[in-house]
């Protein structure tokens, strides 16, 4: 009697062992195109840019296991680097992603030694990296540094507060919808490079469900999905789709720190 | 292993499962049936009752009908004869998109022979 529990699953994505190195091509340039490193004072850029170290990745490049220390720290210029938590099955589902406006760092400022997350290349990845043990030391002589590292840190907080919310309330047509329009917002793009079977890994569901539903988004015009891309035709009706953790998020990217926090006082009891 | 096509029937409409998905036999056509069904219906409200998956074989041949009403469990609380009336409603349901579907199919055939009759380039009429 064959195990049917897992047939259908989705493959496994990432496996221990297959870990890419990446090929150095470059030092960076002066003006860096991603924007945490573009947003630092020129001699703090000048010093963290001797460090710097430029890659390029092809699509599903392996930055990290979940089971390994994050070695780099990567700021994606081009592309976006996808943090996955995997079950033991290969089975995956998105936590956070980071593009050109941020950073994939370690959650915590000192990380175990494990990294908790995977890390992999969403699409041909362009993106300078530091040693993590040699950012550490430049963030204790750089406040700018430090603050930015704790944005970025930040920012992988709340998408991660923000993707609990989405995956244990939302249903996946929003999920879906909402997981588009964020990989083309941090891509810069209105391509976002995708098969079904990938974002299936992101959105922790089988691939006939994103087929059956990229069918219906596709009949209502907001996006054209061929073999591996998929186009957005019409982004406000594809945001009418998504459910509010876009917006929220959105939100808070433009607007880092609001003024005025919206705190609920009463709970359901 | 045999390839199976995972077809939705929502609303009037019936989207497809181009690539399909290799299955060793039919308690995994429909547990894997199931398990999109539920996916679908996580977190949604009643809407989506009515829906249906038909799965095919690479034949073309129909080997399931999964109605969302089956394994809908908000529908629990009912009484079984109102529950087999639910599920009978969205059976007829099920028939009439598949019967929308193929009309709507032999009418695009019919607009592209006729194009073709009159010489005229025959993608402009498939919608």
């Amino acid at each position: 009697m064959p195990d049917v529990t897992k047939m259908g699953r989705p493959a496994a994505a990432v496996a221990p062992g297959m870990l890419h190195s990446g090929m150095p091509v470059a030092r960076p340039p002066h003006r860096p195109d991603n924007r945490v490193l573009a947003t630092l004072p020129p001699t703090e850029l000048g010093m963290v840019a001797h460090h710097l170290q430029i890659v390029s990745l092809p699509a599903g490049a392996l930055l990290r296991h979940q089971d390994a220390a994050l070695d780099h720290i990567y700021f994606p210029h081009q592309g976006v680097i996808s943090l996955l938590a995997t079950t033991s099955g290969g089975e995956t589902i998105e936590v956070a992603s980071a593009g050109r406006d941020g950073a994939i760092c370690p959650i915590l400022s000192s990380e175990p030694r494990d990294g908790l997350l995977t890390a992999i290349a969403h699409g041909p990845l362009r993106a300078s990296r530091i040693p993590a043990a040699r950012l550490n030391t430049l963030m204790a002589q750089s406040p700018a540094l430090g603050t930015a590292m704790e944005a970025c840190r930040e920012m992988l907080l709340l998408q991660l507060r923000q993707n609990l919310i989405c995956s244990g309330l939302h249903a996946v047509e929003h999920r879906l919808a909402r997981w588009l329009l964020e990989t083309a917002d941090r891509l810069g793009s209105d391509m976002v490079p995708a098969t079904q079977e990938h974002v299936a890994q992101r959105l922790g569901v089988r691939r006939t469900t994103v087929t059956l539903l990229a069918s219906k988004l596709q009949d209502t015009g907001a996006i054209r999905w061929g073999r591996s891309r998929a186009q957005m035709l019409d982004r406000t009706r594809l945001e009418s789709m998504a459910c509010g953790c876009y917006g929220v998020l959105r939100e808070r990217m433009r607007n880092p720190r609001p003024t005025e926090p919206t705190i609920t006082t009463e709970f359901a009891s | 292993m045999a390839r199976f096509h995972f077809h939705l029937r929502a609303r009037s409409a019936i989207h497809v499962d181009p690539d399909g998905t290799d299955l060793p036999d039919m308690a995994a056509v429909r547990e894997h049936a199931t398990a999109v069904a539920q996916e679908l219906m996580r977190h949604s409200d009643t809407t989506k009752r009515h829906w249906s998956i038909c799965v095919e074989n690479d034949q073309g041949e129909r080997v399931l009908d999964l109605f969302f009403a089956e394994i809908d469990s908000t529908l629990a609380c009912y009484s079984p004869q109102m529950r087999l009336l639910v599920l009978e409603t969205c059976r007829r349901l099920g028939a009439l998109t598949d019967t929308l579907s193929a009309a709507r199919a032999t009418q695009i055939e019919a607009r592209i022979l006729v194009a073709r009759a009159r010489g005229k380039p025959q993608l402009a009429y498939a919608r």
